[in-house]
């Protein structure tokens, strides 16, 4: 039951990656302490 | 919830966040650190996991941005910026953040070029960079780099690193920036000031290496192909065909009409290829007209208020100098004993009531915000910090008055006919309506708005352009 578990758990974390995974990054930069636009 | 609000994110800020000058300015020095740790909340509260340190994040000391670590759970992130005596890290160099099931190297790296302290150096990108990439490369999927330095060294940095997936760009020339692959490094950037925020959405496998989707792929042969049959077709029209079988260019086409179309077949039918990672891009502009979050909205409204009453504290105490430049002001109402009627012109437009906005969002002491609330003309072109008697001002300059646009007016109230006031330009306006303030800005259609009725008797303030 345990090396059952073991390689179920094993296929289910290496199935996404082989698949390909999807995210989304957000950025920005240089925000140089801006906290609100004026008007 | 739609497919793309199903997908996990990760917010990362590329760095130069915090300060918006390389030194703290005299009298502001509170003012700026208020607002640091609010912007700094703030990022929290967002769920930016990482931030890139660059030089102007380094304004008010090393040991400011080291609080601002330790109280937040956003890590700010260097692997070249050491004590001097230890030599050891004084931030964290790298962080492993998983994201759906994607393990993520963060790194930072900030510009040799960032003033940090006597008791502090920093290290060349060549003496730190490649062993932390060769470590990561094997416990993560994926790495991100955060970069202060200038894109012609990330650039040498993508070169030579092809473990690095991502670079995000900071400091130096901010503008928006279409990702730039360079070998398997995308080089990102977005604009300044928070205008634009990037997202990418990142398909990633094991292959860890970008490239065209297989549906890319054939399209761009199609293209291509498509092109060069429109070609042959054209020389097949103009030629005879006894011409054709001897020229060159014809064959040329030819053979290369048959390379694509091979080409394409083995991708229709192509099962065993692995498919590359693909990213899509967006540059997300953040508009006033976006809804805003109630919880960051506080800490913004927390910032202004704090920002306020310490201002108000120090200008209370100022006064008004004997040889300031602001006597050479004499405020609107000199004026509208001559031009009444522009003077009543003007209490109609937004002008006549700059400082009360100010004053009713609580920021009439705030110092950055001021000094173009109030009359007090040409001021970016003026050497001494006038900040510091703005709260002494007569209320009759409480306002953007005559003279912000037209030049200080005592020597024109007792000669009018020899000292005459300033022509408006462009250059008038832009000294307030900044891209930063005012990205809406347009000279002539506001012009239009602003400009005070031509005078008979009394004079005229000069409107040329």
């Amino acid at each position: 039951m345990k090396r059952y578990i073991t390689i179920f758990l094993l296929l289910f974390a290496l199935v996404p990656m082989a698949r390909g995974e999807e995210f989304i990054l957000f950025y920005s930069n240089d925000l140089h302490g801006e906290t609100a636009p004026c008007g | 919830m739609t497919a793309e609000e199903q997908i996990p994110t990760l917010a990362l800020e590329g760095g130069a966040t915090l300060f918006n000058a390389d030194h703290l300015r005299q009298g502001q020095e509170e003012q700026a650190r208020v607002t640091a740790r609010g912007i700094a909340r703030a990022l929290d509260l967002m769920q930016v996991r990482a931030a890139g340190i660059a030089p102007r994040d380094l304004t008010a000391g090393v040991d400011f941005l080291r609080d601002l670590d330790r109280s937040h759970s956003l890590s700010w992130l260097s692997m070249n910026l050491v004590d001097r005596k230890t030599e050891q890290t004084v931030f964290a160099p790298f962080k492993i953040v998983t994201v759906g099931g994607i393990r993520i190297g963060l790194l930072g790296l900030t510009d040799v070029q960032a003033r940090a302290g006597d008791r502090f150096r920093l290290l060349p990108w060549e003496d730190v960079l490649p062993g932390i990439v060769e470590q990561l490369a094997e416990r993560t999927d994926m790495i991100i780099l955060l970069s202060s330095y200038p894109e012609s060294v990330n650039t040498r940095i993508a070169r030579s690193q092809k473990n690095i997936h991502i670079i995000l760009q900071a400091g130096h020339r901010a503008v928006n920036q279409s990702p730039k692959q360079v070998n398997n490094t995308l080089l990102c950037r977005t604009g300044a000031r928070g205008k634009y925020q990037g997202m990418l959405r990142i398909s990633w496998n094991r292959e860890k290496t970008w490239g065209e989707s297989l549906e890319d792929r054939r399209k761009k042969v199609q293209s291509q192909l498509d092109r060069i049959s429109w070609q042959l077709h054209r020389l097949e029209k103009r030629l005879p065909r006894e011409q054709l079988r001897s020229e060159i260019r014809y064959n040329r086409l030819l053979r290369q009409r048959e390379e694509l179309e091979t080409t394409l077949q083995g991708l229709a039918t192509d099962r065993t290829a692995t498919s590359p990672c693909t990213y899509r891009n967006r540059l997300i502009a953040l508009k006033t007209s976006l809804p805003e979050d109630p919880e960051v909205g506080k800490i913004v409204d927390e910032i202004r208020v704090t920002v306020n009453r310490l201002n108000r504290k120090m200008l209370s105490r100022s006064r008004q100098q004997a040889d300031s430049p602001l006597q050479a002001v004499t405020g609107w109402r000199k004026c509208a004993e001559c031009h009444p009627e522009q003077a009543d012109f003007w209490l109609q437009t937004g002008h006549a009531t700059a400082w009360q906005t100010l004053a009713e969002a609580d920021q009439e002491f705030n110092r950055e915000c001021l000094v173009c609330h109030v009359t007090l003309p040409s001021y970016k072109s003026q050497q001494p910090d006038l900040t510091e008697q703005l709260s002494a001002l007569d209320r009759s300059l409480k306002n953007v008055g005559c003279e912000s646009c037209h030049g200080p007016g005592r020597e024109h109230a007792r000669s009018p006919e020899t000292a005459l006031m300033a022509a408006i330009n462009t250059a008038t306006c832009l000294q307030c309506h900044t891209a930063e303030h005012d990205d809406h800005f347009d000279f002539r259609e506001k012009l239009n708005k602003i400009r005070c009725p031509a005078a008979g008797k009394g004079g005229s303030p000069a409107t040329g352009t």
